[in-house]
């Protein structure tokens, strides 16, 4: 997949990762005054919202690898870290809401279409950035925080707008919260594969196999390859390949690859090494597996 | 006999009116900030009597509360009263200024046509809006202006900006001749419509020398509502309307039961020092209100009205003060009913993420493929040529007769590379020329899935496939 595929992969799963999220959210909403407060319901409404973005967006890699464990296994974890922060976005968005709106309810006549507005607007913002950054903790990948906070912020921002001018313009539209949660995946997921790509020094590319074209960035201090599924980046279906087969180090700009099973040879550019650095165009290959590092 | 007259004037000066007997109950702020903590609501509850005085020492018991989302009022239990509650907040004010043609007269009425200032009655309200500039000095505290006769003039909406208020007030000039109605009370109710966009506690100073005096049909008030209008909007956006009186012919009587009902005062007549009472005395009322706190319902409303009720002791009618408070959650209100058609949308997902999956495994392909790639850097995919698992021979190179052919590239020249097939085993061989595999000159050797062969700026990518 190449990074222009990425993004509108990204974009896609964030977008459904909103809508899955939405009959959900709407039945805890149906429930509201059932609940004993105002911070449980914001509990159990972000829990619900992040638990499926969160999910989502943690099968992702899964669904790019073709890995079938990966992909349960990061599902649940995504589920897991996309509910806590779901919880903490809500409560604060919540909060932000409140006290700007308070602000705007006391102190403007127009604060209808312009004050709630923008209140609700920053409110899911604020939810936006905790949802988006949920992923890159999940996936300890510093610039998907960092992504995820820019897009999940500038998604809730505009997801919020519609929410609220929806409920301006056509206060029976049963879809505008529908529209405003898949636009705020949309551009998280967008942010995960279009912000990343300006962040990222290097990449991988697979050339063989059944995952050819996949391409891997590495934006973490150490990227571990093989068939391992605690690896970064896991192959399967390939012969000749460790569980723990190579590491990939990043020191600023500067990539170095190590042995990282003895008995397993490690080749660049067709020569055997244990530890080398990482030039543009090198050729990569363990066991069956053959990729290509590029530079930004 | 004389000084005697003169005794009981100042004596009456002196005195403020006041709605004899008369309790008041405003809701003057709601605090919910804690709302989200622990879904306490805060209600700032100021009662006053005796001319505009507090009434301290009530209990929990003597107030009660409803909350209400969507027009059902539901009683709530106050969880805690507390007295004297230390408020910084600013007070909104807004002076309102008769600016009718006897706003021109001296104070008693005998000389109409004076050019002199000093002896206009409006010279006196100016004076009496200077010196409340002086007396704020509470940052958060806002003054507007408005001034009237037949309408509503000069209006500067409350602001911290004390210049903008000054200017004001140089622009209210003598009205002309036709102008002479003094539309008092429907001033007062628009003037209490422009407050209620503001928070906190209100208070309008309404500066008269005369009575109501409407117009018959007049356009700019379209709609009346009267003395019994603006007492009760005042009443219900907890506004208090302090009221001073500028001649002896100012309407006493009904100035007095303005302020009284809504926990404001009467000063029949202007002094300097009325300001600076009347000021303290709403210092006074806000440093006395009583804080009553309770637990907020969970109907779904953007803003919720409290309501509070008290009945004073001296048996007067039940007193009833209201506010809303902002209450909005996050995604907003739920639909009237449930769709459970909505969770359709659930198979659909599941089905367009299986969808993408596909996708994804695109590059999973059976036959060998040779994908050629042009350009810096990355390179940009120029073609894809798949190799039939038959053929012996594919070459590579600038001819139009190679299988592929490569164009545009200047450092390719004629048949470069030629790729052998013998049992399933590709072997690539240069027919002159530098050529890469792996990035390693090489002239010939066996092709494992994934090599790179690079002939001048173009890579071509050998893929075995998948075998079976």
């Amino acid at each position: 997949m190449t990074l222009g595929m990425r993004l509108l992969f990204y974009g896609l799963i964030g977008l459904l990762a909103g809508a899955l999220c939405w009959p959900f959210s709407e039945l805890v909403l149906f429930y509201q005054a059932a609940f004993p407060s105002l911070l449980f319901f914001s509990i159990v409404l972000g829990l619900v919202a992040g638990l499926f973005i969160g999910g989502i967006f943690g099968m992702s890699e899964g669904i790019i690898t073709h890995s079938g464990d990966k992909l349960r296994k990061s599902a649940i974890t995504g589920m897991i870290v996309g509910a806590v922060g779901g919880i903490l976005g809500m409560i604060s968005g919540q909060a932000a809401l409140l006290y700007i709106g308070t602000f705007f309810f006391n102190s403007s006549g127009g604060y209808k279409h312009f004050g709630i507005p923008i209140s609700r607007a920053l409110g899911w913002s604020v939810f936006g950035l905790f949802v988006g950054i949920s992923e890159g903790i999940r996936s300890r990948s510093g610039s998907k925080v960092r992504n995820g906070l820019l897009g999940g912020f500038i998604g809730g921002l505009l997801g919020g707008l519609v929410v609220e001018y929806a409920r301006i313009i056509a206060p029976q539209s049963a879809y505008s919260r529908l529209v405003g949660l898949s636009l705020l995946g949309f551009l998280v997921g967008l942010s995960y594969g279009f912000v990343e790509r300006g962040f990222t020094e290097g990449f991988l590319r697979l050339l063989s196999g059944r995952s050819r074209g996949s391409e891997f960035l590495l934006t973490q201090r150490k990227t571990l390859v093989g068939e391992a599924q605690s690896t970064e980046i896991t192959l399967s279906g390939y012969k000749n390949v460790s569980d723990e087969h190579a590491e990939i180090l990043r020191e600023g700009k500067n990539f170095t690859i190590v042995q990282g099973d003895k008995r397993k040879p490690l080749y660049v550019n067709d020569e055997k090494v244990e530890k080398t650095v990482l030039h543009n165009g090198d050729i990569i290959r363990l066991g069956d597996a053959q990729f290509r590092f590029s530079r930004k | 006999m004389r000084i005697f007259r003169w005794f009981v004037l100042i004596l009456l000066l002196s005195v403020p009116f006041s709605w004899a007997g008369a309790e008041t109950l405003r809701v003057a702020q709601i605090d919910n900030t804690s709302l989200l903590i622990n879904q306490r609501i805060g209600v700032y509850v100021s009662v006053t009597g005796m001319g505009g005085k507090p009434v301290k020492g009530l209990k929990r018991e003597d107030f009660a509360l409803f909350e209400s989302a969507d027009g059902q009022r539901l009683s709530r239990e106050i969880i805690e009263l507390r007295e004297g509650a230390n408020v910084t907040q600013g007070v909104t004010f807004l002076l309102v200024i008769d600016n009718s043609g006897s706003m021109y007269w001296n104070a008693d009425g005998r000389i109409k046509n004076s050019d002199d200032p000093e002896v206009w009655r409006i010279t006196s309200a100016k004076r009496a809006v200077s010196d409340l500039l002086k007396e704020i000095r509470n940052p958060k505290d806002r003054i507007g202006l408005v001034s009237f006769n037949m309408r509503m003039d000069a209006v500067v909406l409350p602001t911290d900006d004390k210049v903008t208020v000054e200017r004001a007030l140089l622009q209210v000039t003598k009205p002309p001749e036709e102008e002479a109605y003094t539309e008092l009370y429907e001033t007062l109710y628009q003037s209490i419509e422009k407050m209620g966009a503001y928070g906190g506690r209100k208070v309008i100073i309404l500066l008269s020398d005369g009575v109501d005096f409407p117009m018959e049909d007049n356009p700019h008030f379209p709609e009346r509502f009267g003395i019994d209008g603006v007492i009760e909007s005042a009443q219900r956006e907890g506004i208090s309307i302090f009221t001073i009186g500028l001649s002896k012919k100012a309407d006493n009587n009904n100035l007095n039961r303005i302020s009284g009902a809504t926990g404001g005062v009467h000063f029949s007549t202007y002094s300097p020092e009325d300001i600076a009472r009347l000021y303290s005395l709403i210092r006074d009322q806000i440093l006395n209100e009583y804080l009553l706190i309770y637990t907020a319902g969970m109907s779904p409303a953007d803003r919720k009205l409290v309501s509070v009720e008290y009945q004073p002791v001296s048996g007067e009618r039940l007193l009833r003060s209201e506010r809303y408070y902002f209450s909005d959650s996050l995604f907003g209100f739920p639909q009237p009913a449930y769709q459970w058609l909505a969770f359709t949308i659930v198979p659909v997902v599941a089905a367009l993420l299986w969808i993408l999956s596909l996708i994804g495994l695109e590059g999973k392909k059976e036959t060998p493929t040779l994908d050629v790639y042009q350009g810096k850097g990355r390179g940009k995919r120029v073609q894809t040529m798949a190799i039939p698992p038959r053929r012996r021979s594919v070459t590579i190179g600038a001819d139009s007769a190679d299988d592929v052919t490569i164009t545009g590239d200047r450092k390719v020249a004629k048949t470069m590379v030629q790729i052998e097939q013998k049992d399933g085993v590709y072997r690539v061989a240069s027919r002159g020329g530098t050529v890469l595999v792996n990035n390693r000159q090489v002239r010939t050797k066996v092709l494992r899935s994934g090599d790179v062969i690079r002939v001048g700026d173009t890579t071509v990518v050998f893929d075995g496939g998948i075998k079976k």
